[in-house]
């Protein structure tokens, strides 16, 4: 059972540099609009999952680096301006992440500069820092002011959208807050609406801030919130209640917004009914009791356990009187005489009133704080284990589908990885308890669900993962042994992960409601338990504020839910409709999660290569049908079936290797603006169809020419912005990329609005170097073809952007060597256009066959420029042996292919047989063949899979006949024709037969 | 691709290995079982141009492109035509597929340890590193190939030719 990250490290790698795409990506969104807060979220995102990935998998250092980009990004989403030199860090630390990212897979050491690198970022970090206001600086002494702040939000604040909570957290950043006070005053005793807001807060600030900083605090809700801020002497009394915690203030805000079993509904005219729960002689119900009922009309509950669940509440509810007391509203004496005075039965409020003792006011209020430090009966029932779904928060509405819809199935797909490791390394834990290595992988991995669950705001899983991480982080720490109780209930947990990441799949595919997992609520009551146990000794629910608020509850107003937990179905119920009736475009858009499966691309081409066999297997199967049919007209059912559904199935094969240019593309981007700072040419640069799909091998092979014909595009292309300005375009110069599909091939363009090019100037130039002689007529293709040739640089200074010449003639040679062309449309003065068209994949081409004594040749139709048959005035000799053919006015070499290649040919004299005009690398050849056959999409075989290559053939293909067929390299055979003289080949020496074998 | 015939049905020797022999104008030889991926007939072979002499061509193997080499022509023996006795032994060397034309295929030889002698110093114009050893059968001497140093697995081929 022993677990080896390795295996996971390279999915890791693959997703990594995904990743690193992604966060590139977001970047150059953010700098073209440093506002995008969207594009930080997604950088920021980007580089936590890296984070998160690379901690899990077992990259430390990776994980460290990952996490001081995340740290700045961090700072930008928290609202810190986004400045150039923040970006530019930022770019750098991506592009360092790269590397890191590769390094890792090759298990490499680190890209040198990572440790200062990091060191930068971690400063940009916190010399951004600096400036902001600190929360906690206590040196500032002699500065503190202290003030009193009254927040008096108004009645209809939660309606639109503004947590009173919030502010006071914000305020409370400011400075250290001293006391919190709740205004309950304009609680309505009778008709409260659990959505509105009624509350005000007073609260003692210390703080070196000026008053206006506090009050900016405030300044977009103006209208809805009062607030007042009174610097007041540092020596006077506080005057408020003391020993109410801050953490109040978040309570209080709970409670309001979440309106769920704490509101105190039944505090209304007869505080006597309020007050007492086991007093039934109230008018109004107070909320648990109906709660109760409901579930119990429900079925959820039976009658004795909804009993059971209110009196432990009622138990766990702290009692008015100790509240008093620690309020410091009833002195012990008093309490007593209260106590005595209840003897007839009389509830407390009653008898503390009668008294005197007690205001109305002051009970209101204690009841206030009652409630809330009560655990909602929802919390009850978990504990008991009766019920879950009150315990996990709601499930996450749709509109987190909507923002997060492809990160969910990521998410759901990481998640089961993550919780298949964890499953793995918790054997290795039940067989040896002590095993700390384990143990921290399964840490990690609920860690990592558990952040990026927040991330996407799952809060069940959330939930869930986090609890289950505090007992782990228990056994870490020691104090747990994971054996036994504690052992089952992680991997109980690890099956409710796998549980709720299901239940998200099949929500995020169809948005159909989610069942709930019934063990849930047991599992987590269970899990608290045991954390619980082992943290504290005794914890009973008692006046202590601080105990078990279950981070189920803090989660609740994440998602605000009107439904009463108890009743799930309607939100899900209502909100796929509405969904479903009124975006259904967006669903097909792709928004819905897509699952994706990782290939071994071994395994693929595999796959590819079998189905090719199929389709040849399929056409012989068809021809011989018809030879042993001749004649009959027989008529085959089956066979034209068989024919489509393979040929069905070989385009489906294709396209299994079709991938986005998007990544290529992206690149482009981030080197022009490179580029754009470095030569201080402002550019604007657009890209176009970086959804079109092409090969793997393509897309990956692409890269390199784009790259030279972009750096020659802005280097060479566009102007100095002074020069724009002076020819009367704007200074920023402009530079589009596109891809489209034309005619079964995919055009890749690039063009800029420079100075186009000079065509005398590129003609002087290529007289000068002798590459073409003086006088010579070219026509414009050919003379602007010279920028692709070795050497050849127009550039007046070799700088180290571009201009040693050998640029544009690795562009011409590497997309030929896709098979590939490029053309040139350019205009002085107003701008260059190439076109490159590529074919959609290496593994079909489309082919020409031709004839040749009794076998069959295939040339690439993409350098077939015509055949035709040669009138005897067309043929030339030179030098008695070098051949040559006139076409059009233009003297072409002659090569005969059936002497190249050392075969026999029907015909050798070219006047009867045929020569087929074709261009390699910018050059024409004239080849000599018997006859043309026809043309075929070729599914092309290398020889070097079973022998090696072989001078003069790009490969092999295999024909309808099962025959196998050479495919002509033209170029290879060019390179044969000038070692040879024109002459007949000599055959490899019999000795490095399969010379590369070894 | 099918899976290579591991020889089930024919029990292993017990300290031995098994051998496939076949022959070559009178001369036989042995090729190690486990190599063989399949026997075919002869078929329509690709000539591949610009290739050693011993070099057929190449064959259409289900959807693969295999080269087939004659060994005849590899051991400098005189060629003979092909016939419908002619049969091509598909093996493996290393991660490719070679067709092998022979004359024909005799039997599998069980080739007990000790019935294995190393090759014998035959002069200087025999080249005997392509051969693992002599096994004896009978009355017939079977010459076991190494086919990856025969195919050319070792950096320097030997010169077969006599």
């Amino acid at each position: 059972m022993n677990f080896d990250p390795r295996q996971y490290q390279a999915i890791f790698c693959d997703e990594a540099a995904e990743h690193v795409v992604l966060l590139e990506a977001a970047l150059l969104r953010l700098e073209a609009d440093p506002a995008d807060g969207e594009a930080v979220g997604e950088a920021f995102r980007a580089a936590h999952t890296v984070k998160g990935g690379a901690d899990a998998i077992g990259f430390p250092g990776l994980a460290k680096f990952t996490h001081g980009l995340e740290e700045l990004l961090g700072r930008l989403r928290g609202g810190v301006a986004v400045t150039r030199q923040a970006l530019d860090l930022l770019l750098e630390g991506c592009d360092c992440l790269g590397r890191y990212v590769s390094a890792c897979r090759s298990d490499g050491p680190p890209p040198a500069g990572v440790d200062e690198l990091l060191a930068r970022l971690r400063k940009g970090t916190d010399g951004d820092r600096l400036p902001d206001p600190p929360s906690q600086e206590p040196s500032a002494a002699a500065k503190r002011n202290r003030y009193t702040v009254t927040i008096d939000p108004h009645t209809d604040a939660f309606l639109c959208g503004l947590d009173p909570l919030r502010l006071i957290r914000e305020v409370a950043a400011l400075g250290t807050v001293g006391h919190v006070d709740v205004e309950v005053s304009r609680l309505p005793l009778d008709c409260m609406e659990p959505e509105w807001c009624y509350l005000a807060w007073t609260l003692t600030l210390d703080t070196d801030q000026p008053p206006s900083v506090i009050e900016e605090v405030f300044e977009f809700a103006r209208e809805k919130v009062r607030v007042t801020v009174t610097p007041i002497a540092e020596e006077a009394p506080v005057t408020i209640q003391p020993g109410v915690p801050e953490p109040l203030a978040g309570k209080h805000s709970h409670n309001g917004s979440e309106s769920q079993s704490g509101s105190p509904l039944h505090v209304p005219k007869s505080l006597a009914a309020g007050l007492s729960v086991n007093s039934p002689t109230g008018v109004s119900v107070p909320e648990p009791i109906a709660m109760a009922v409901s579930l119990v009309e429900r079925g959820t509950l039976t009658a004795e356990q909804a009993l059971d669940a209110l009196n432990r509440q009622r138990l766990a509810r702290p009692m008015l009187g100790a509240i008093a007391v620690q309020l410091g509203h009833l002195s012990d004496v008093r309490l007593k005489e209260i106590l005595a005075g209840m003897d007839g039965g009389q509830p407390f409020g009653v008898v503390a009133m009668h008294m005197g003792y007690l205001t109305e006011d002051v009970l209101a209020k204690l009841f206030m704080y009652q409630e809330w430090n009560t655990p909602p009966l929802t919390d009850v029932l978990a504990m008991a284990g009766l019920m879950s779904n009150t315990v996990a928060p709601p499930p996450p509405d749709l509109s987190v589908l909507d923002d997060y819809g492809p990160m969910i199935g990521e998410f759901c797909q990481e998640a089961d990885e993550h919780l298949e490791t964890a499953d793995r390394h918790l054997l290795t834990i039940d067989a040896d308890p002590t095993n700390a290595e384990a143990l921290n992988a399964v840490y990690r991995g609920f860690h990592t669900i558990k952040g990026v669950s927040s991330m996407l705001g799952l809060a069940i899983v959330q939930t869930l993962a986090h609890e289950a991480e505090s007992l782990l982080n228990l056994a870490r720490e020691g104090t747990v042994t994971l054996k036994g109780k504690p052992l089952d209930l992680v991997f109980l947990s690890t099956d409710a992960l796998k549980w709720q990441i299901r239940r998200i799949r099949k929500w995020a595919e169809d948005r159909a409601p989610m069942d709930e997992d019934p063990g849930l609520g047991i599992l987590l009551a269970d899990l608290r338990a045991t954390v619980a146990g082992q943290t504290v000794s005794q914890q009973h629910p008692g006046p202590a504020p601080s105990v078990t608020p279950p981070p189920a509850r803090a989660h609740a107003p994440v998602v605000p839910s009107e439904s009463s937990p108890a009743s799930p179905p309607p939100p899900p119920k209502a909100e796929p409709v509405a969904a479903k009736a009124e975006p259904p475009a967006r669903r097909d858009g792709g928004n819905t999660s897509k699952e994706t499966v990782r290939v071994d691309k071994d395994r693929l081409d595999k796959l590819i290569n079998t189905i090719g066999e199929l389709v040849i297997a399929q056409s012989m199967a068809q021809q011989e049908f018809d030879e042993l049919n001749g004649g009959t007209g027989a008529m085959s059912l089956a066979l034209p079936e068989l024919s489509k559904i393979s040929r069905d199935l070989q385009e489906l094969s294709l396209s299994l290797r079709m991938v986005p240019l998007q990544g290529t593309f992206q690149k482009m981007a981030r080197l022009v603006r490179d580029l754009s700072r470095k030569m201080d040419k402002p550019v604007e640069f657009e890209l176009h169809g970086e959804e079109t799909e092409l090969d793997k091998t393509v897309v990956d092979q692409l890269g390199d020419p784009l790259m030279h014909m972009v750096r020659n595009a802005v280097d060479h292309g566009l102007e100095d912005p002074a020069e724009r300005v002076a020819a009367g375009k704007p200074a920023e110069g402009r530079v589009v990329l596109k891809a489209y599909h034309q005619g079964g091939s995919v055009y890749v363009e690039l063009s800029d609005d420079g100075k186009g090019m000079d065509r005398e100037r590129l003609v002087r130039k290529a007289v000068e170097k002798g590459i073409v002689q003086e006088g010579q007529r070219l026509s414009d293709a050919e003379a602007y073809a010279l920028i692709f040739a070795p050497g050849f640089s127009t550039a007046k200074a070799v700088t180290d952007v571009s201009g040693r010449g050998v640029g544009m003639d690795v562009v011409r040679r590497n997309v030929e060597a896709l098979q590939g062309n490029i053309l040139i449309n350019t205009k002085l003065g107003s701008g260059t256009t190439f076109t490159i068209r590529l074919p959609l994949t290496l593994a079909i081409m489309d082919g020409l066959m031709v004839s040749l004594g009794e076998d069959v040749y295939v040339l690439p139709l993409l350098s077939v420029i015509e055949s035709f048959r040669p009138r005897p005035a067309d043929l030339h000799t030179i030098a008695a042996r070098g051949e040559a053919v006139t076409v059009r006015g233009e003297v072409v070499p002659l090569l005969r292919l059936h002497q190249l290649l050392g075969r026999p040919a029907r015909m050798t004299d070219p006047c009867q047989a045929l020569v087929v005009l074709m261009e390699a690398q910018g050059k024409k050849h004239a080849l000599l063949v018997d006859e043309l056959l026809g043309q075929m999409q070729a599914v092309v075989k290398s020889l070097d899979s079973n022998y090696k290559r072989v001078d003069g053939l790009a490969g092999a293909t295999i024909l309808g006949d099962g025959r196998v067929a050479m495919i002509i390299d033209i170029h290879g055979l060019t390179q044969l024709h000038t070692q040879s003289g024109g002459g007949v080949m000599v055959p490899a020496a019999p000795d490095d037969l399969f010379g590369d074998l070894a | 691709m099918s899976a290579p015939d591991k020889g089930e049905p024919i029990g292993f020797a017990a300290d031995g290995s098994q051998f496939l022999t076949f022959q070559l104008a009178n001369e036989e030889y042995g090729l190690e079982i486990l190599r063989v991926q399949e026997i075919k007939g002869f078929s329509k072979i690709t000539p591949l141009p610009n290739t050693p002499s011993e070099v057929k061509g190449v064959m259409n193997l289900r959807g693969a492109v295999v080269p087939i080499i004659d060994l005849r022509t590899r051991f400098g023996l005189p060629n003979s035509d092909y016939d419908r006795f002619t049969v091509i032994i598909v093996v493996t060397v290393g991660p490719k597929v070679v067709g092998l034309v022979v004359d024909a295929v005799s039997d599998v030889l069980n080739v007990a340890a000790g019935e294995m002698v190393s090759t014998p110093d035959l002069g200087p114009g025999v080249d005997t590193s392509y051969l693992t050893g002599i096994a004896r059968s009978g009355e017939r001497l079977v010459s076991l190939l190494n086919i990856d140093r025969l195919i050319g697995f070792s950096a320097d081929v030997p010169a077969l030719t006599v």
